[in-house]
Formats: structure tokens, sequence, C-alpha cells
């Protein structure tokens, strides 16, 4: 054989060794009962989050299960962990064992994996009965959309949603979560005056024609948790119509007299998603165990939701949770009550919502 | 070699675009989404832009270093145009949004020398992104040509001037048309490479000045819409040819492989 065909057979030889290797080894799931930590030591868990202050509020809390069980987790993120898993699932190679946080629409195309029934009584002994799925923790991470306003560079802050598109009577550079349309296609119809219990089905022109209207003064669309913050502290923007927990950290740590409004906000529906397992994930009965004994930590979830104040599912957790957090969680009831995203109208029209979005954004 | 790494890529991504979940239906779909046709449209335009400033002030960068005569000055030119270009893209990138954000180092300058009232929004915007792309691409720029440049006997501007010429017209006169094939070359290879710019748009245009490779991305990871991600690549390396076949017959094969291997 001539020098050059043995090193193409050489090359070839390496890769298919290499992309055999690269395949993803399912262990079987347990369905009678949690692992032990003598089962689990050693073993490596991957938990895909949303980045930023979720995940190191996330790292705070999983770290007690990786020493307690002898585990290694790695911490996984991206500006919207669903989105990754469809990728991924789409693509047939899940990389991530739990889904930190998955919503109504990963369980309605079936790429979360269902409980063993050891973990769904657990989870029925410690939270609410409207919590309970059989394929995810409901009631966690309730996300709501709020106004921020800044103060310093702001002169009059709006808010609500009538105030916000004023931008003659409340001038400044705006932000706008573009993360998913959901949130800012609601704001733009309850600045137009719909009523709240009208707003689905969403009529998506009249919400994106009212957005044509405050596109100029939008100076940032927002792409990810990480940046709602940012652009707050670095004085890109005064006004954000963002997340109440990336807008409550920045109000704790760098901001101390940023102004929130809950008038006009939106919140996730918070039995539409939770904490998930990935269906086809490598380590799904160690994902299974982690959910186990997460779900029954009520101090740590106390920590978490410190944190972030957004809620978590335990029964014991409000108890344990200081006024000011709770003053400032969705469903407190000193403030306006948010209005409740649908999941279900999302996942019937996601295409045609994302479609007239990305068309708006580009100007096309 | 050829065969696996660019034409089964390409069988794959033409089977992509034609594949799930309508045929051919799935080109007139990309095409139905005025989004794509509007970016893409863009994405064309301002690489062009960029090329263009690139090439005129690479240009006179390359010159600049080929007529050096002090070492100093050959070293100057040297570090600037190779230091940044060592730099990693993604803190060049950031440079810039410090650069043109609304807190940021044009807007403090301007404020404070009262040039404007209110700070521009200059950040997220298309000139923000050309902006980047004609400072990522510049070193790019300039190498083709200083080779092109180099070949150039600079005693023939001595020449034309003994006979007469001013500087100005020596260099319109003699050198230039001597530069045109190198010239052209390089306009072809930035053309190519800005078509495909994809953490620079990203960054500095965000979601309301994307490039194609941004509605790529979305496709993929937002959308999970391969067939529209692939069609997407596909009207990119169509540009990309178009350029290469137009710098083919424009300059001769042997210039163009001259200039890219700078």
């Amino acid at each position: 054989m001539s020098l050059k065909s043995v090193r193409l057979l050489a090359f070839v030889g390496v890769a298919a060794m290499l992309l055999t290797a690269c395949g993803s080894s399912s262990a079987p799931a347990t369905s009678s009962g949690p692992l032990t930590p003598s089962q689990t030591k050693g073993r490596t868990l991957v938990i895909q989050g949303w980045g930023g202050a979720w995940t190191d509020a996330t790292k705070k809390f999983a770290e007690h299960f990786a020493s307690e069980y002898g585990v290694t987790i790695k911490y996984v993120s991206s500006d919207d962990p669903e989105l990754t898993l469809q990728t991924q699932s789409n693509a047939g190679s899940v990389q991530m064992d739990v889904v930190d946080s998955a919503s109504w629409i990963s369980y309605k195309k079936g790429i979360l994996a269902p409980f063993p029934d050891y973990l769904v009584n657990t989870i029925k002994a410690n939270v609410d009965p409207v919590c309970v799925s059989s394929t995810f923790i409901g009631c966690y991470g309730a996300t709501a959309n709020v106004i921020a306003c800044n103060p310093s560079i702001i002169s009059k802050c709006p808010t609500n949603a009538q105030q916000f598109w004023d931008v003659q009577g409340y001038p400044g550079p705006r932000a706008m979560d573009a993360v998913t349309p959901d949130a800012t296609l609601l704001f733009a119809l309850l600045a137009d005056g719909v009523s709240k219990d009208k707003l689905y089905p969403i009529d998506i022109t009249k919400a994106i024609n009212k957005l044509k209207k405050i596109k100029p003064k939008v100076q940032v669309w927002l792409t990810s948790g990480g940046q709602m913050q940012q652009v707050l502290v670095n004085k890109e923007v005064g006004i954000e119509y963002g997340w109440n927990g990336r807008i409550f950290t920045t109000l704790q740590h760098q901001i101390p007299n940023l102004q929130v409004s809950w008038d006009d906000s939106v919140v996730s529906n918070p039995t539409q998603g939770g904490l998930a397992v990935a269906k086809g994930s490598p380590n799904a009965d160690l994902a299974f165990t982690f959910l186990n004994w997460w779900v029954q930590k009520a101090d740590l979830q106390a920590e978490w939701t410190s944190a972030l104040t957004y809620p978590t599912p335990n029964k014991k957790v409000n108890s344990l949770l200081t006024p000011t957090v709770l003053a400032a969680m969705p469903f407190a009831p000193n403030h306006t009550q948010p209005v409740l995203e649908d999941a279900e109208w999302t996942f019937e029209h996601q295409t045609e919502e994302e479609k007239a979005f990305q068309q708006f954004l580009t100007g096309s | 070699m050829l065969i696996f790494y660019v034409i089964y890529p390409f069988i794959r991504l033409v089977q992509t675009a034609l594949g799930d979940p309508g045929g051919w239906n799935n080109v007139r779909f990309f095409f139905s989404n005025t989004a794509n046709v509007f970016v893409v449209q863009i994405t064309f335009r301002d690489a062009a832009i960029v090329t263009l400033i690139d090439v005129v002030a690479g240009g006179v960068m390359a010159w600049a270093l080929r007529s050096a005569r002090s070492r100093l000055m050959r070293f100057a030119l040297l570090s600037a145009i190779f230091v940044p270009f060592w730099m990693g893209s993604v803190v060049k990138i950031y440079a810039f949004t410090a650069l043109l954000g609304r807190a940021g180092v044009i807007n403090t300058l301007l404020l404070n020398l009262h040039l404007t009232k209110e700070p521009l929004h200059l950040l997220y915007t298309q000139p923000a992104v050309v902006a980047g792309m004609v400072y990522q691409m510049l070193p790019l720029a300039v190498l083709p040509m200083y080779v092109a440049f180099s070949s150039i006997d600079t005693d023939l501007i001595i020449a034309a001037e003994g006979l007469g010429a001013s500087r100005a017209r020596a260099l319109l006169d003699v050198v230039l048309p001597l530069a045109v094939p190198g010239i052209f070359a390089t306009l072809v290879i930035n053309f190519v490479l800005a078509l495909g710019f994809y953490l620079t748009p990203v960054l500095l245009g965000g979601l309301t000045s994307p490039f194609t490779a941004t509605l790529i991305q979305q496709d993929l990871f937002a959308y999970s819409d391969f067939a529209d991600a692939s069609i997407g690549g596909l009207m990119l390396l169509a540009g990309g040819i178009a350029s290469v076949t137009l710098g083919y017959f424009l300059v001769g094969k042997e210039r163009l492989r001259r200039a890219i291997s700078a």
C-alpha cells in the first residue's frame, strides 16, 4: 500500500473509533427507589441551567448533593435550556441530565423523561397537588416580567405599560425581553388597552403593530438573563421590561435604588413547567435520585428562592423566607398580581409567533 | 481529503436544505419569510461596504509599510497591523462594546465636549457592525495588498518623478495599474470572509441588525429548523463562489493564489 492510502486508512480508522466512543451510553433507570450514595459514588451529573445568577444559586444548592452522594456535577448554561434540549433531542444526542428548567413546550414535545413511581410519591408528599406532574416538578422558577427603572439616569419612571410607551412623558432608553416573545407581546397588548382577561388568544399582528411604535426608543432587545442585568448596570438603558429575579439581583447587589413596578406584569404559569429530566439522558437514574433528594430540601430551596425571588415547590419554603424576599416574589399580595401566561397557546402558535417577532426585529 | 471535507458535507447540506419537511418547498418557505430575504440583502450589502472601506484603508497602510524607510516606522506599522490580529476576536468586539455603549468612551467624549446633548445610540445598530467588522478585517486586507505592492519596484516612482510627475501622479498612473490585480484579489477574499461573519454581528448588532450567520444560528438553536439554516448557508456559499469565480476571471488564477497565500 502506498503511504498516501495508509494515511487515509489510519485517519478513517481513528475517526471511526472517536465517533463510536462519543456515543452516549444509557444506564438502566431504577424504578424501585432512589440510588444510594454507595451506588452513585464517582458518577457525573449534568445540570443544564439559565446561567448567571440562576446557575450560581443552583450550584450552592446542588453542591450539597454532590458531597453527600460523591457525585461530580457539571453545570452547563445557555440562554434557554429548553431550546438546547430541543436541539439535542432533534440531533439524537442528549447530553444533559437535569433540565433546569423546562416548560410546557418540552412536555408537549415529549422530550422529558417520565418520572419513576417513587419520585412521584416523594413529590406528592412534599408539594401542593397543583405542582405535581409526572414529567416535571412544577411551581419552580416561575418568572415574571416587570418594569425596572434606574432613577439615577431617568428623571420620570414609568410604572405601567402605557407609561412605558409614552416616550415623551417618560423619556429614556428602554430594553425589552426578546428571549421568548410571549411576555413582550402581552405587554404590548396591555399597553394598547386590551383588558387582562381578553389577552388570549394573542392577536399577534396587533401586538407587533404596537411594538413598532416603540421600537426606535428600545436601545437593546435582550437575548439572555445576564444581559438584563448587564445593560442596567453599565447604564446602556434606564428602563427595562425584564425578569423579576435578575432585576432583584441587580437591586440587591448593584443598583440599590432601582425602582420596580409590578403593574402590567406577566408571569409564566407555575404549573406549566419546572425541574425535569431530559429523555434519553445518559444518567437518568442519577437525575431522578437528585430530584428525589432536591424536592425534600425545604431549607436549601428557601436559600435558592432568597437569592432569586423565584418560587420553589416545597410546602415548607414560604415559612422560611424573609419579608423582603416574600414581597419581591411574583404572587406576593402587596403588589399587582401578574397576568398568567398560557404555555398551551404558545405551543400551538410557536412558529407563527417567532417568525412574526423575528420579522419585526429585523425591520422587514 | 477533498471528498471527505468539502464534497460530502456539501452534499449533506443540500440534502438537508431540500429534505424535511417540504423538499423544494423549503426554498419557497425560506424566501417567503421577509426577514430572511432582508437579512441576506443586508449581509451582502454590508459585506461589500466593509470590503471597500478595508481595501482603501488597508491599501494606504500597505503602501506605507512598503515604502517606509526608517525601521521605527516599519516596526510601528507592523505592530499596528499584527498585534490586533493576534488578539482574540471576542476581546476586540467587547472593546468595541465599551467604545460604543451609551456610557462608553465615544459618548462620554461627545457629551463632555458638548457636541451632543443626549448620548448617541451607537451600539446594536448596523453602523456598529460595519465599524466592528472593518476593524476585525483590516489586517486581512493589508497583508495581501502588501504582497502585491512589494512586487512593485519603488524605482519606478523615482523614474516617474524624474520625468516630471508629482508624487500623487506617479502613484496614480504608475503604481496603481500595477497593483490592480492584487487589489482585486484582496477585494474578493475580504468579501467572502465578510459574508460569513458571525461574532461581530451577534455581539455588536444584536437581534435588530443580524447577519445571515445570526439567522442561521437562530434557525439551528432556537427554531430547530435545519432546512432553513441550510438554505441560509447555501446562500452564503453561492455568494462566496460567485465572488471567487469573478475574481478568477478578472485577475487570473495565479495572482489570486499568490494573494491568498500571503
